[in-house]
């Protein structure tokens, strides 16, 4: 009985893709002189996120959400706190980052005078693809964005949403098993947006072993795409509930009720 | 070392979009050249530049090839990484499984290449316009540009460590660019300078590596020869090098904590 115990907890275990717990950072001022100064980014965070669900956070602007997915994909280093992704703790950084792709939430980040093939040779290559398996991933991803007019362009030239796309492109080169997504149709129009989300839905639904965390402003567009809403407010987890609860029949009916949600937890934690 | 390649491709096309870069830098090594070689006719002779058989010319030009490598360390990969810091790439390289050290070492692989065309291509003025290099001990020339650059390789890490922090302007690169010029004995011999200067010659890895390379590529001295240069140059690396990874890796651990990683 005992041994069936320790399996189901392990199978538990698995079913977790983001296991993180009491999150906190704290930005100070760099100088001793101004230690007074400091934000609070985040405030005890804990959340867990289920393998084949997309996350969306959503939150008012300093919310903490770019600090948190900046977190979980190993770039910075929390306060206190632990988070398992993937099963790797975020205290081992590379491991994190071998499974881990991550979009950014601005169109910097790329080598302006290289073309955007040459971007994602590069970035390719630093992930530990090389020859006819570099060239097939680049290839795919320039296809899969719909990229290939551009991608022989120094990235200077780009668009807004050239640069977005190239930024989608780059995340999945490595095969990750989780994306992490800041706004990533910022800059898009209406058409590739709509076919930049069914991607992303292709994406984790169609092979086992995968999530999203998205972060958007976009409350129709979460609406559509999250499997689980966590609205953040000063740091702090306002709510983190499964979306399903909150589906209302239509699209706009939904998203008004997520934005009535939205009010309210900006009004619990004024 | 194929990670390292793919800094050197990506490098490379970056250096190709800047058309009239590399001319100009070989100019600049002409120009630079035909001016000392000028001021060289004005005072050559002097006891002290025995070691190039008393012309100044020759002196300096195997200062300057040596200064190449300081000054890219110096500036050059510095400003790489000010550079990946301001346009976003350093976070993206930082996202990726890559070692700190992987990421320092490909980022200069590059530019100290540029540097050897730039060195090489002072030797060449230099042999043109005379400066005697038939007894060269060409291997011995290459042992102690291997561990001078591998010196300077070390402090560019340090000063690449100040900068990532201090963001704009390094102290650190003026303090030592102006020391290494003082008594670094690239223009002049630090015998020159006043004893109470001259200690600092003894603490320059520069100043070992030049007198060196002067002696193995203008007087042909063997690598026994020039042995205690070299092991006072193994000795820096055996410092240097720890320090400058140290202070990488701390000034990267800083940016990851305060979130100035793509500050511009």
């Amino acid at each position: 009985m005992a041994l069936l115990n320790v399996t189901e907890c392990a199978e538990a275990e698995a079913q977790v893709a983001i296991h993180a717990r009491g999150l906190s950072k704290t930005f100070h001022a760099r100088w001793p002189a101004h230690r007074a100064a400091y934000v609070v980014a985040l405030d005890d965070v804990s959340l867990d996120v289920g393998w084949g669900e997309i996350l969306a956070l959503v939150g008012p602007n300093g919310a903490g959400k770019t600090t948190l997915i900046k977190i979980l994909s190993g770039i910075l280093l929390p306060t206190s706190g632990t988070a398992d992704v993937a099963g790797r703790s975020i205290a081992d950084d590379r491991g994190v980052k071998s499974v881990v792709g991550l979009v950014r939430g601005d169109d910097r980040g790329f080598y302006p005078r290289l073309t955007g093939r040459q971007n994602l040779d590069f970035f390719g290559a630093i992930r530990g693809l090389s020859g006819a398996a570099l060239a097939r991933a680049v290839s795919s991803a320039i296809a899969e964005f719909e990229l290939s007019e551009v991608a022989h362009r120094s990235v200077q030239t780009y668009s807004s949403g050239g640069r977005q796309r190239l930024s989608l492109a780059r995340a999945i080169l490595h095969q990750p098993q989780m994306l992490f997504l800041d706004e990533p149709t910022r800059g898009l129009d209406p058409m590739l947006a709509e076919s930049a989300e069914a991607w992303l839905v292709r994406w984790v639904r169609e092979v086992p072993g995968r999530c999203a965390v998205l972060v958007s402003h976009d409350l129709e567009q979460v609406s559509r795409l999250a499997d689980r809403i966590g609205i953040l407010v000063r740091g702090r987890i306002a709510l983190n509930r499964a979306a399903a609860e909150l589906r209302l029949g239509t699209e706009a009916a939904t998203a008004a009720a997520l934005r009535r949600l939205f009010r309210d937890a900006l009004g619990r934690t004024s | 070392m194929r990670t390292v390649w793919a800094f050197v491709v990506r490098d490379f096309h970056t250096q190709r979009s800047y058309r009239f870069a590399l001319a100009q830098t070989i100019l600049g090594v002409v120009f630079s050249a035909g001016l000392y070689f000028f001021l060289g006719r004005l005072i050559s002779g002097a006891p002290e530049l025995d070691v190039a058989g008393g012309s100044y010319f020759g002196f300096v030009v195997v200062g300057l090839a040596l200064s190449a490598f300081l000054d890219s360390s110096l500036y050059q990969i510095a400003s790489i990484f000010r550079s990946e810091q301001i346009v976003g790439t350093l976070e993206a390289l930082i996202t990726s499984p890559l070692g700190l050290s992987t990421i320092l070492i490909g980022s200069s692989v590059f530019t100290y290449a540029l540097a050897a065309v730039q060195a090489l291509a002072y030797i060449a003025v230099g042999a043109a316009l005379g400066v005697d290099l038939s007894h060269a001990n060409w291997g011995a020339g290459i042992v102690i540009a291997v561990l001078g650059v591998s010196c300077f390789a070390a402090v560019a890490g340090i000063v690449t460590a100040v900068g990532i922090i201090t963001k704009r302007g390094n102290p650190l690169a003026f303090i030592v660019s102006s020391l290494s010029a003082l008594v670094g004995g690239a223009y002049f011999p630090p015998s020159l300078l006043p004893p109470w200067l001259q200690w600092l010659t003894a603490l320059h890895p520069l100043s070992y590596a030049t007198r060196a390379l002067r002696e193995a590529i203008l007087g042909g001295a063997s690598l026994l020869v020039i042995a205690p240069d070299l092991f006072a140059l193994l000795a820096f690396n055996a410092v240097l090098l720890p320090v400058s990874l140290y202070a990488f890796r701390t000034s990267v651990r800083m940016a990851r904590m305060d979130g100035s990683l793509a500050h511009v």
